[in-house]
């Protein structure tokens, strides 16, 4: 049997670096055809979340120790799904237990936090956190369509 | 990120390029933000060429419409792809913004019409 296809990439905290990380995954993704609908979920996904472990998790921008600071991902394919699993040594962060923003009936009331945290509950099948020897894992997955 | 303006009457037209995400959104904040402190109270933004919307692009269109409503003002969102108004649709913005299929009818919710 061949093993599932998997890519991974450890990136610093930087948001820069974040876009061409995306960016491959992207194309890892297309490159063993997998929908575009759950490519696009992925890729929101990866922004959201590592978006968030940057700014919230390592605390604003703030100093980080240079052995610290690093966040890896790991994406997999297999027959039934693309899986995501976002992985940093940051402090304990679990965005699964982030509100999710009542959705308001008009532009007066919507708050403007908690956007991405309910963009990557609704887009995606799964969303898991775990803490595992000092890291957080944020695993994500969204379901192939079948052709 | 590439942001173009056209006045037409008293509309405001913004027309924006492919990606607007975590990058690309201040910028496109504080040139909507600006266009209002400097008096434009009816706000088109063109979404023709946008392809992919995160949260941080989202929130610009949230604030840009708490803010010119506030003054009385108007945001109309036009030309949605597909996916982003899936997106759209997703946040619940498809109901508490105005949002319109092409640029004339925008033109149209804001009382203004396209040149004959």
């Amino acid at each position: 049997m061949q093993p599932e296809p998997k890519i991974q990439f450890s990136i610093k905290v930087d948001l820069a670096a974040l876009a061409p990380t995306a960016e491959r995954i992207r194309y890892f993704l297309c490159e063993h055809g997998v929908d575009a609908d759950a490519i696009y979920a992925i890729e929101i996904v990866i922004e959201e979340i590592a978006t968030n472990t940057i700014k919230y998790g390592f605390g604003n921008y703030g100093f980080v120790s240079p052995a610290k600071g690093n966040i890896t991902l790991t994406t997999t394919v297999t027959e039934a799904r693309a899986e995501l699993l976002i992985e940093d040594d940051g402090p304990p962060f679990d965005p699964t237990q982030a509100p999710d923003p009542i959705q308001h009936r008009d532009v007066d009331e919507m708050p403007v936090g908690g956007l991405g945290i309910h963009l990557v509950r609704t887009l995606t099948d799964g969303f898991e956190y775990k803490r595992v020897n000092h890291h957080n894992q944020v695993r994500v997955w969204v379901h192939r369509k079948k052709e | 990120m590439q942001i173009n303006e056209q006045k037409q009457g008293d509309v405001m037209i913004v027309a924006i390029d492919d990606h607007l995400d975590t990058i690309a959104a201040p910028a496109f904040e504080q040139r909507l933000l600006g266009l209002i402190d400097g008096g434009e109270r009816k706000l088109i933004v063109d979404c023709s060429a946008l392809q992919y919307v995160n949260s941080a692009g989202l929130k610009v269109f949230l604030l840009t419409a708490k803010k010119i409503e506030t003054l009385g003002g108007q945001l109309v969102i036009c030309s949605l792809a597909a996916s982003v108004l899936m997106i759209f649709e997703m946040i619940g913005f498809t109901r508490i913004m105005k949002i319109a299929p092409n640029r004339e009818e925008a033109l149209l919710a804001l009382g203004s019409s396209a040149p004959a």
